[in-house]
C-alpha cells in the first residue's frame, strides 16, 4: 500500500515538474505536456482564451470535414456547455490517437516586459510559441507576436 | 447520381463549418475608427500569417491536381494578398521579421503547420475534396476579416474589403470548378 501511495506521490510531482505557468519556458512545456497527456482541461488554463479555442476549432476541423452532425456541432462551438463538451471530448480523443511531441532546445526572447518568444524545436523542426503575461502567470497567446511596452 | 448527392453533402459540411453560415454576407457594414490600437497590430501581423497558409495549400493542392487550373490562377492572387497584409504591417510598424514565408508549406507556429496539414490531407483525398477545401478556405478567409475589420483604421478597412472581395472571386472559381466537376 506504501509502495502504491508512494509511486503515485512520485508521479505527481513529476507531473507537477511539467505544468509551470510562472515563466514562458515553463508554459511552452506545459502546453505540450497538456497536448501529449490530451489534457484539455490544463491546456486552457495554459492558453489565453482566444487562442485555446481557435486551437480546439483547427484541432476538430479533420473530423469536422469528413462527419456532417460534427460540423454541425463545431459551427456551434461557444454557444453551449454541452456542445464544447462534445467539442473537447472529440479533441482529446484526437490527441490520445495521436504521437506524443518531444521538444527540445528553448531559447526565450523578451518582445517587452509583458511578452515573450520562445524558439524551440519539436520533434527536430523549428518552432515558435508567444506569450502573454496575464496577471501573475505566463500563456501563449498567438497574437502577442510583437514588441510592445 | 451518387457524385451529385456526395457533392450536395460536402458542401452542406463546408458551409457548415463555417460561420459564413450563420448569415454573414457581403453587404454588412462596418464602423472604422482613426486609431491603430496595440490589439489592431496584433490582428494585422496574425492575419499575415494566416494568409500564408491559404497560399501555401492552393501551391501544394496545384502541384498535386496540375489539370486544375484554379489553384494556379488562385495562388498569385493569394500571394497579392500577402503582399497586401505585409504592406500594412509595415505602414504601421508591425515588425513581420519572426514570420518566414519562404518555406512552403513550413509554419513555426504549430497551430498553422496543424491547419495547413489538415487542409491538405483532406485535399489529397480527391480532386473534389481538393476543391472543397478551397471553398472551405475562402468563406473562412471572408469571416476572418469580418471579424478583424471591425473598429479598424479606414485605410486598412479599404485593404481588408479589397481582400474580401477578392475572397468572394475565389470563392466563385472554387463554386464553379465544384460545378463543372459534378457535371
Amino acid at each position: 500500500m506504501r509502495l502504491i501511495i508512494a509511486i503515485g506521490l512520485l508521479f505527481s510531482i513529476l507531473g507537477a515538474a511539467e505544468i509551470s505557468l510562472e515563466t514562458p519556458v515553463g508554459t511552452v512545456k506545459s502546453y505540450y505536456y497538456a497536448m501529449n497527456h490530451a489534457d484539455i482541461d490544463l491546456l486552457e488554463k495554459v492558453m489565453v482564451k482566444e487562442s485555446f479555442d481557435m486551437t480546439l476549432q483547427v484541432w476538430a476541423l479533420s473530423k469536422a470535414l469528413n462527419d456532417k452532425a460534427f460540423s454541425q456541432l463545431l459551427k456551434q462551438y461557444g454557444n453551449s456547455v454541452e456542445i464544447d463538451v462534445q467539442v473537447r471530448d472529440a479533441v482529446k480523443e484526437k490527441l490520445q490517437n495521436s504521437p506524443a511531441k518531444t521538444i527540445t532546445d528553448l531559447i526565450a526572447t523578451p518582445l517587452g516586459g509583458s511578452r515573450c518568444m520562445i524558439r524551440y524545436k519539436e520533434n527536430g523542426k523549428d518552432k515558435q510559441l508567444f506569450t502573454s503575461r496575464e496577471q501573475k502567470v505566463w500563456k501563449i497567446n498567438y497574437k502577442a507576436g510583437r514588441k510592445v511596452d | 447520381m451518387i457524385k451529385k448527392i456526395a457533392i450536395a453533402s460536402l458542401t452542406l459540411v463546408l458551409l457548415a463549418t463555417s460561420s459564413f453560415a450563420a448569415g454573414k454576407g457581403k453587404n454588412k457594414t462596418v464602423s472604422s475608427t482613426s486609431t491603430m490600437t496595440q490589439e489592431h497590430k496584433d490582428t494585422l501581423l496574425f492575419i499575415y500569417q494566416e494568409e500564408k497558409v491559404a497560399r501555401d495549400v492552393y501551391m501544394t493542392l496545384g502541384q498535386y491536381y496540375p489539370n486544375q487550373n484554379v489553384y494556379q490562377n488562385i495562388q498569385s492572387s493569394e500571394q497579392k494578398h500577402m503582399d497586401s497584409a505585409q504592406g500594412l504591417c509595415e505602414k504601421y510598424g508591425v515588425d513581420i521579421s519572426n514570420v518566414d514565408e519562404s518555406d512552403i508549406g513550413v509554419f513555426v507556429i504549430p497551430v498553422l503547420q496543424e491547419l495547413y496539414d489538415t487542409l491538405v490531407a483532406q485535399g489529397y483525398q480527391s480532386e473534389l475534396s481538393g476543391l472543397m477545401v478551397g471553398e472551405y478556405i475562402e468563406l473562412t478567409d471572408i469571416d476572418d476579416l469580418e471579424h478583424a475589420e471591425v473598429d479598424m483604421p479606414s485605410d486598412v478597412l479599404k485593404v481588408f474589403e479589397n481582400l474580401k472581395a477578392g475572397s468572394y472571386n475565389h470563392l466563385d472559381a472554387f463554386r464553379s470548378a465544384i460545378d463543372a466537376y459534378s457535371k
